[in-house]
C-alpha cells in the first residue's frame, strides 16, 4: 500500500461478496476509514452505519457480517491473532462485534485483505474460501447440519491443514439468536448472534488461505520488539500460574470478592466454587496449553476427560458452573463442549439457563413447559438437556432460543430477574457489589459484555474512589480495551494481566504503518468509534432513553444475601448519578444522544448527516 | 547431525518460530515463508501438534533427488545452493517428513538451515519448546 504516509500494516484492499448473486468483487481500504477508524471494530462500525439502511430484518438479506483485522493483525506483534467480526445483532437489534483469536486474521491478511464485507443470502447452503487475492464460494449441502469440529476437519481436509476455517455449528443454522461463530477447534466469537445471521445467509464457512507478505513499514524495529517483549513477559512474576491455568484463576478471585455469578446471578459466592476453580482443572482436567498466534502469554486451558477434549476458561465456567448452581467441573466441562460443537455462546447459555430455572424454581414454568424435565439449579443433566433443546429449538427451548429479552416478553414477571442490558445477556460478573461495573455493562456498546470495560478490578481494588473518578476512569478503560484494542488488532490481555505498557503498542503502530499516531490519537479514535457505535443505536431505534442504559433490576433490589459482602446492592441513585456523569463526560446529553458538537469535535459531519437523512436530530 | 527438536507436548501453537524464521530468511511476515510449520491436528478424541521441521538427515533423500546436485550436506547441515537449483520442486517431492516447501513466486524451496548453528526459532519460543541439538 502506497497512500502516502501509510505504509505497511494493511494490505489495502477490501474483500465484498454478495451471496445472493454469487459474485465478489476487490476494493481499496480506503485512506480516510483508516485515518478516522484504524481497523477491527471501527471499521465494522463504520461501514454498517454507512451501508445499511436503519431498521432492517438482522436475519433479513440487508444485513451485513463483516470480518475486519486491524494494522497490527498477524504482524509479529504479542498477542496479534485477533480478528473482529460484526453485524446488525438479531438479540438486541442494535450493534454487535466480537472478536476472536487463532490464527483467522492473520491468514486473512497473507490472503491480502484487511476486511471481508458479506451480503445478501444464499438459497442454498455455502461456504467462502479465499486463497491469495481470490475468492470463490463453494456448495455445502454435505457440510449443513455438521458440529464444528466436523465441518472444521472436513474443510481442513479438502483444503489443505494449513487453511483458517471459521464455521457455525446447528445452533447458528437454526438461528439461536446467541450463536456465535467458531474458529481453529473452540476459539469463538460474536456473541449476539453473528452465528444467527450466518446461519440466515445460508453460509456455513469462511476458509483462508495465505501465502502473501503482509506490509510492513519498519519490521526490523517491530521483531526486535517483540523479541524483547516475549522476554519481559516470560519472566514475569505471574507467567507460570497463567500458563497453567489462564483466566481460570479468575473463579476464586471472584467468589473472594462476592462478584461470581451464583444461581442465575441471586448471589455473589457459591460453596462449590473450589470444586470448579483453575486447581481442580489444572490437577484433573488439564493437559496442556496453548495458545492464539503470535502469543507469548497462552491461555488455552486444553482439557481432556474421557473420549473428549475441550478448552476451558472463566466465563464458560462460571456461567455453565456457578450460575446454574452446578459444582461439577467434568459436567461443565461436558457442556462447554457441546456449546463449542453446536457453535452457541456460552455465556448466553448459561444465563438463559439459568433464568429458566429459576422460572421453574418460581413456578412460572412447569414440567409441562419443560417437556417433563425437573429444571432445578444444580442438575447438571437437566441443564444438559435444556442445550441440545435450545440449539434444535425443541418445545421451550424454541423460546430460550429467542434469547432473554424474548422470554421477559412472554413471562413479565421474569423483568425483576432477567439479567440482561440491551438484551444481551449478562457475562460472568455479578455487580450487586460493583455499582462500576454496572454502568460497564450497561453502556457498553453491544450490550452486556465485560470485553469493553473489565472495570470490576479496578473498582475491588480502589474502593473508596469517588463516583466522578469511577466514571472517568470507566470511559477511559472502554476507550482503551473497546477503542484502541478492538481497532488495532491484537490482544488485550497482555496489556491486562501482564502490565505491558501501552506505549509498546503506539511504537509497534508507528513501526507497523509509519502513521505518527500518538496516545492521544488513538483515544480521538476511540473516542469517535464509541459515538459511531451510539448513533447506530440510536439510528436503529430511532430514539433513545437512558433507560435502555440501565442494568439489571436484580442489582437494584436484591441485595447479596450470603458471603463477606451480605447486603450488598447498587443505589439507584448513585446509579443515576454516574450514569449523568457518564452522559456528560462522553458529550452526550442527558438521555445518552451524542451532542451535534461532540460529533463535529470528532470529525464526524458525515455520521451527523446520515442520522439527519433519516429524520433523526441531534442535540445541539 | 544439527537439528531442530520440537517437544510437541510443550508447543502451544503460537506461530511466533515461523514468523522468526520467515524474517531471518525472508526478511517478510509470512507463515508459509518457514522453514519450520506447525500445525494443531483434532483427532477424535486428542489435540496433537505436528512440528516439520528439518532433520537434516544423513544421506538426505532430497540431495540424492536432486538432478542437479544443489543440495548438499556441509557441517552437518543441509544445504540448498542457491545458484545451481532450477526450482524443479524434486526435493520437495522427495522429503519423507515433509520437512521442505515450494512456495509460489520463490525459486528455492523453503527448508531449515539451523541458522548456522544460532537458530531464530529457538530464541524467539515462549515455552522452551523448541531446542537446538548441536550432535
Amino acid at each position: 500500500m502506497s497512500q502516502h504516509d501509510i505504509k505497511g500494516g494493511y494490505t489495502g484492499k477490501i474483500l465484498r461478496i454478495n451471496l445472493s448473486r454469487r459474485k465478489y468483487k476487490i476494493e481499496d481500504t480506503s485512506r480516510d476509514l483508516i485515518k478516522r477508524f484504524l481497523g477491527g471494530r471501527g471499521f465494522i462500525a463504520k461501514i454498517l452505519i454507512d451501508e445499511t439502511e436503519p431498521k432492517i430484518d438482522p436475519l433479513g438479506p440487508d444485513n451485513k457480517v463483516i470480518f475486519a483485522t486491524g494494522p497490527l493483525t498477524g504482524l509479529p506483534v504479542a498477542g496479534s491473532g485477533k480478528c473482529v467480526v460484526g453485524c446488525k445483532s438479531p438479540e438486541s437489534n442494535g450493534y454487535c462485534d466480537g472478536n476472536f483469536g487463532g490464527y483467522f486474521g492473520p491468514m486473512l491478511k497473507h490472503a491480502g485483505f484487511d476486511a471481508v464485507i458479506i451480503e445478501g443470502r444464499s438459497e442454498r447452503p455455502v461456504y467462502i474460501y479465499i486463497e491469495d487475492g481470490t475468492c470463490e464460494i463453494i456448495d455445502a449441502d454435505d457440510l449443513w447440519g455438521t458440529k464444528t469440529t466436523e465441518c472444521e476437519t472436513i474443510l481442513k481436509e479438502r483444503h489443505g491443514r494449513e487453511c483458517a476455517v471459521a464455521c457455525i455449528g446447528p445452533a447458528g443454522e437454526n438461528m439461536v439468536k446467541y450463536a456465535n461463530i467458531i474458529h481453529d477447534y473452540g476459539r469463538a466469537g460474536g456473541r449476539p448472534g453473528v452465528g444467527a445471521v450466518l446461519g440466515s445467509k445460508k453460509l456455513k464457512a469462511i476458509v483462508v488461505k495465505g501465502s502473501l507478505d503482509i506490509p510492513v513499514n519498519d519490521l526490523d524495529t517491530l521483531i526486535s520488539m517483540l523479541k524483547d517483549v516475549v522476554n519481559r513477559l516470560r519472566s514475569s512474576q505471574i507467567y507460570d500460574t497463567w500458563i497453567r491455568q489462564g483466566t481460570m484463576i479468575t473463579i476464586l478471585w471472584s467468589n473472594e470478592n462476592s462478584c461470581l455469578p451464583v444461581l442465575n446471578f441471586r448471589e455473589g459466592v457459591f460453596e462449590g466454587a473450589e470444586k470448579i476453580s483453575g486447581d481442580v482443572m489444572e490437577r484433573f482436567l488439564k493437559y496442556r496449553t496453548r495458545g492464539c498466534y503470535s502469543c507469548p502469554t497462552p491461555c488455552g486451558n486444553i482439557c481432556r476427560f474421557g473420549r473428549h477434549v475441550v478448552e476451558l476458561d472463566y466465563e464458560q465456567v462460571a456461567m455453565l458452573g456457578a450460575n446454574l448452581g452446578i459444582d461439577d467441573l467434568l459436567h461443565v466441562a461436558y457442556m462447554v463442549k457441546l456449546s463449542d460443537e453446536y457453535g452457541v455462546d456460552t455465556i448466553s447459555l448459561g444465563n438463559v439457563i439459568g433464568l429458566a430455572m429459576e422460572l421453574y424454581e418460581k413456578k412460572l414454568i412447569t414440567k409441562e413447559d419443560t417437556g417433563g424435565i425437573e429444571l432445578r439449579f444444580g442438575d447438571a443433566e437437566a441443564a444438559t438437556r435444556m442445550i441440545e433443546m435450545i440449539v434444535y429449538r425443541k418445545g421451550i427451548g424454541d423460546l430460550l432460543a429467542e434469547g432473554v429479552g424474548k422470554i421477559v416478553e412472554k413471562y413479565p414477571e421474569a423483568r425483576r430477574f432477567a439479567m440482561q442490558c440491551k438484551n444481551v445477556e449478562v457475562s460472568a460478573y455479578n455487580c450487586h457489589i460493583a455499582p462500576g461495573m454496572a454502568l460497564a455493562y450497561a453502556t457498553s456498546p453491544i450490550g452486556a459484555h465485560h470485553k469493553d470495560a473489565w472495570f470490576i478490578s479496578i473498582e475491588i481494588k480502589n474502593p473508596n474512589m469517588s463516583i466522578e473518578e469511577k466514571v472517568q476512569k470507566l470511559i477511559w478503560m472502554q476507550n482503551i480495551r473497546g477503542g484502541i484494542f478492538e481497532c488495532i488488532g491484537t490482544c488485550r490481555l497482555q496489556w491486562v494481566e501482564f502490565g505491558l505498557d501501552l506505549d509498546y503498542y503506539i511504537n509497534a503502530l508507528r513501526a507497523a504503518t509509519g502513521m505518527n499516531m500518538t496516545m492521544n490519537d488513538l483515544m480521538t479514535i476511540a473516542e469517535r468509534v464509541y459515538n459511531v457505535i451510539r448513533c447506530y443505536w440510536i439510528r436503529e431505534y430511532g430514539h433513545w432513553r437512558k433507560e435502555y442504559d440501565y442494568p439489571p433490576e436484580r442489582w437494584f433490589n436484591e441485595p447479596l444475601s450470603k458471603g463477606p459482602r451480605k447486603g450488598a446492592k447498587v443505589d439507584r441513585d448513585i446509579y443515576d448519578k454516574m450514569l449523568q456523569l457518564y452522559y456528560k463526560y462522553r458529550g452526550w446529553n442527558e438521555n445518552g444522544i451524542p451532542r451535534v458538537e461532540t460529533l463535529r469535535k470528532l470529525e464526524l459531519d458525515d455520521v451527523i448527516e446520515n442520522l439527519r437523512k433519516f429524520d433523526i436530530e441531534l442535540p445541539d | 547431525m544439527p537439528r531442530i527438536d520440537v517437544d510437541t507436548e510443550k508447543c502451544v501453537c503460537c506461530h511466533l518460530c515461523e514468523l522468526a524464521c520467515s524474517y531471518k530468511h525472508y526478511h517478510s511476515v509470512n507463515l508459509a515463508k518457514s522453514g519450520i510449520k506447525i500445525t494443531l491436528i483434532m483427532m477424535k478424541s486428542d489435540i496433537q501438534v505436528d512440528a516439520r521441521v528439518c532433520r537434516h538427515c544423513d544421506p538426505p533423500y532430497c540431495a540424492r533427488a536432486c538432478e542437479y546436485d544443489a543440495i548438499v550436506v556441509r557441517d552437518g547441515i543441509v544445504k540448498i545452493l542457491e545458484e545451481r537449483c532450477t526450482g524443479c520442486g524434486d526435493c520437495v517431492k522427495a522429503c519423507p517428513y515433509g520437512a521442505m516447501r515450494k512456495i509460489e513466486n520463490l525459486k528455492v524451496p523453503v527448508k531449515c538451515d539451523l541458522c548456522d548453528g544460532d537458530p531464530e526459532c529457538v530464541k524467539i519460543c515462549p515455552t522452551g519448546a523448541i531446542r537446538y541439538v548441536s550432535a
